[in-house]
């Protein structure tokens, strides 16, 4: 199972597509800076989806 | 006092409900049986969170009591089973894998528990987790407050997760079926690594009540067990509308496979470049073969395409926040330094600084996504992929780095089927369906909300036709 380019997986970590750096980061500060960078990779990654301004979220509110 | 078969640890539920009910042995001997089997070797491959003994012979004794007077409740009376220590159960340590929250107890079980309980079901354990569920990421299996789950196959070798220790305990035959959980992977993966039958219900099919939240939106409760017969047992008595759980979908579920569709007239879609490129060389030969019996058992078989979208981006974006919101308390309160995985404690401290912008995008892109699948099972009813494309990684292993050298196809075929499949809510089933370097491998088949029958309907025949969902690790 691969996710798309630079994706992190919950549960279960998956084998990215894109290279990676091969050694995972030393210390703390370097792992909390890769996890960012992973979330602004997302980001992008999700910038890049055009919706029609109609699109609402998958979830609703009941009252 | 009658001794247990060997056997009997492996044995089917139907096939232990008529061992009780013409006494071959009395339900307190089995589960003292199970009891011993699961505290023996249950540290072997970290697969126990919790042993409930004193629980277990008590309700064992009540269920004697009933079969001594013929009362029988359920068809799943007697039978051992284990749960994932994510799931409450009333006055009992509920650690959700993860230091931080050892000695945690809560005074209410889960509802899953319940329902299982008031079925005469014998909780025996509580099962190894990867900690938190696994979110928002991990890199090693050893994410996990009992160490890494081993594999009973292969102990140099992971069992999967998050679910690990259900997996690992049915494989073993320490319990005849375990509850997991699957937020995005943790039922189908333990069930493809360790060669079981794991189902994934759909989104809402299942109270969450009672069950440590890592998602709101994508955590599904559901069955791993030794065959899809098991599993529509026992997902017939967890499911159901639960007024306690805002996420109920209101629906019951009744265990029919047999009244579904003709198979003949079922359409399977599939990506050749998952079975030809994508897998592992040392799985192709028998996910060959297991396509090939698809193909004889007469289904309608097309090949299947997913939308080119960020399902992994999404699944990452909305996990990542969820996980955040939920563990708040934790991460600022600084305890989250306590988890095992260093990978998943930056991936908590980052999730609380998603913007809402990215999240709403996420869930927004998700309607995309269900509007999707809707579009493709309007012509297709099944898809099928191979669950991992390979086998279970060794423990030392990375499990976010490539596990091969070899040049990735361009066509991502339906590798994305299990992020994309979460996000939409959908049911899915993994089937054992062969070996590579002697390990297990599986096939995951998913379909419509709600059509669990039509899953098990596929399932039961192909484990009709095959036997690896009865093949036992080495003793």
């Amino acid at each position: 199972m691969l996710a798309t380019p630079g994706a992190l997986l919950a549960q279960t970590p998956t084998q990215p597509q894109t290279a990676l750096p091969q050694n995972p980061p030393q210390g703390p500060e370097a792992e909390l800076n890769a996890a960012r960078e992973q979330r602004q990779r997302n980001a992008e990654l999700l910038a890049k989806v055009a919706l029609p301004m109609a699109t609402e979220p998958a979830s609703y509110f009941k009252a | 006092m009658a001794s247990i078969p060997d056997d009997i640890f492996f044995a089917s539920i139907s096939e232990i409900t008529g061992k009780l009910r013409e006494k071959a042995f009395s339900n307190v001997e089995l589960i003292r049986a199970f009891t011993a089997r699961m505290e023996h070797l249950g540290p072997r491959y970290n697969a126990l969170a919790l042993l409930l003994p004193q629980r277990a012979h008590k309700a064992a004794k009540l269920v004697d009591d009933d079969l001594k007077r013929e009362r029988y409740r359920s068809n799943l009376q007697g039978i051992p089973f284990g749960a994932k220590d994510l799931l409450s159960v009333a006055g009992e340590v509920t650690a959700w894998g993860a230091a931080p929250y050892a000695g945690q107890v809560f005074d209410e079980s889960a509802t899953v528990i319940k329902k299982l309980e008031k079925a005469a079901a014998i909780l025996t354990s509580k099962l190894a987790m990867v900690e938190l569920a696994g979110g928002p990421s991990y890199r090693f299996a050893s994410a996990s407050a009992t160490g890494p789950g081993l594999n009973p196959w292969d102990r140099t070798r992971w069992s999967g997760g998050s679910s690990s220790g259900s997996g690992i305990a049915v494989a073993a035959g320490l319990v005849t079926f375990a509850l997991g959980s699957e937020t995005s992977g943790s039922i189908l993966t333990p069930s493809a690594f360790c060669g079981c039958t794991g189902l994934r219900p759909t989104y809402g099919l299942v109270s969450r009540y009672g069950a440590m939240a890592l998602s709101w939106t994508m955590d599904k409760i559901g069955p791993i067990c030794r065959s899809t017969d098991d599993c529509g047992i026992v997902l017939q008595a967890i499911a159901g509308a639960d007024p306690n759980d805002p996420s109920s979908a209101g629906k019951t579920f009744y265990n029919a496979p047999q009244y579904t569709r003709d198979i003949q007239s079922i359409r399977v879609g599939f990506a050749p470049v998952d079975f030809d490129e994508w897998a592992e060389p040392s799985a192709r030969p028998d996910f060959a073969k297991a396509l090939t019996l698809i193909r004889q058992m007469g289904v309608q078989v097309t090949e299947a395409k997913l939308p080119d979208l960020p399902y992994g981006a999404m699944t990452g974006t909305i996990i990542a926040a969820e996980a955040a919101s939920i563990f708040e308390p934790l991460i600022a309160g600084g305890k989250v330094e306590q988890l095992a995985d260093k990978r998943q404690i930056a991936g908590l401290k980052a999730g609380l600084e998603i913007p809402a912008k990215d999240y709403l995008k996420a869930m927004r892109i998700r309607s995309l996504v269900q509007q999707a699948f809707r579009d493709l099972l309007a012509d297709t009813d099944i898809l099928l992929a191979p669950t991992r494309l390979g086998p279970a990684p060794k423990i030392s292993e990375p499990l976010d780095r490539p596990a091969s050298d070899r040049p990735r196809p361009k066509d991502p075929g339906l590798t994305t089927l299990i992020p994309a499949g979460n996000l939409a809510g959908l049911p899915a089933l993994s089937l054992p369906c062969g070996f590579a370097d002697g390990m297990p491998i599986g096939i995951q088949l998913v379909g419509r909300p709600f059509s669990e029958n039509v899953l098990l309907k596929i399932g039961r025949e192909f484990q009709n036709r095959t036997d690896f969902h009865k093949r036992r690790p080495p003793a």
